[in-house]
């Protein structure tokens, strides 16, 4: 049951990638490489147990956190970047 | 009884699997943003609790129990702040849901969405020096 559980994962990772490649804005992408983070959180924890290694919960929680560390950063990154480009375009 | 846990955890680890690939073609399918936003929280909410409570039922009482029970925590609260900063960057950069009338949400002054740091990832437009 685990292995079919990996492989539902596997697939929604997939799609999710899919929409990260088409877009179209960047708050699209952003959302799905969140979604694909939280994918792996659970893929993470699930292949742990496949495998009687079921340490590697302590992975997914560090993933989590990553994950989340990193999308805050991308969308501040994303409005500093659009501010400038507003103040400059009314200078 | 440990079969009674057995079957329910492999339901719950089934039905999160599938509630993961739904919210797979719903991000793929649906038409704009916030809405691909709501099958994301699918993914966050449903999905997330269904698949760890189903790997709760099999870890037992043990310490592994209590850290998939911390990762739904880290998971509850991350997803929601980062659903809740994305949603609001992208209202402000000029992402309107559809059928709402961009007047009513506030957005007053029309803006042209700019992709942005598409210089920092072409070459070609020069030397990327303000950042």
């Amino acid at each position: 049951m685990f292995a079919v559980t990996a492989l539902l994962l596997l697939v929604s990772m997939a799609l999710t990638l899919v929409r990260a490649l088409r877009g179209p804005t960047m708050f699209d992408r952003i959302l799905a490489m969140n979604m694909f983070g939280t994918a792996t959180v659970l893929l993470i924890s699930v292949v742990g147990f496949l495998n009687t290694a079921r340490d590697l919960v302590d992975i997914a929680m560090i993933y989590a956190l990553i994950s989340f560390a990193t999308t805050i950063a991308v969308l501040r990154f994303v409005e500093m970047d659009q501010a400038r480009r507003s103040t400059e375009a009314e200078s | 009884m440990s079969q009674a846990i057995d079957v329910l955890s492999w339901i719950l680890l089934v039905t999160g699997g599938v509630a993961s690939v739904v919210a797979g073609i719903g991000a793929l399918r649906m038409p704009d943003l916030f809405s691909r936003m709501h099958a994301a929280s699918i993914l966050d909410t449903f999905a997330a609790a269904a698949v760890l409570s189903g790997l709760l039922l099999q870890a037992g009482l043990s310490i592994v129990a209590f850290k998939l029970f911390l990762v739904f925590v880290f998971l509850a609260f991350t997803t929601s702040t980062a659903a809740h900063a994305l949603a609001k960057s992208a209202l402000t950069y000029g992402q309107v849901p559809e059928g709402v009338d961009p007047k009513s949400i506030g957005a007053t002054e029309e803006r042209e969405y700019v992709e942005p740091a598409s210089e920092l990832a072409d070459p070609r437009e020069g030397p990327a020096a303000k950042v």
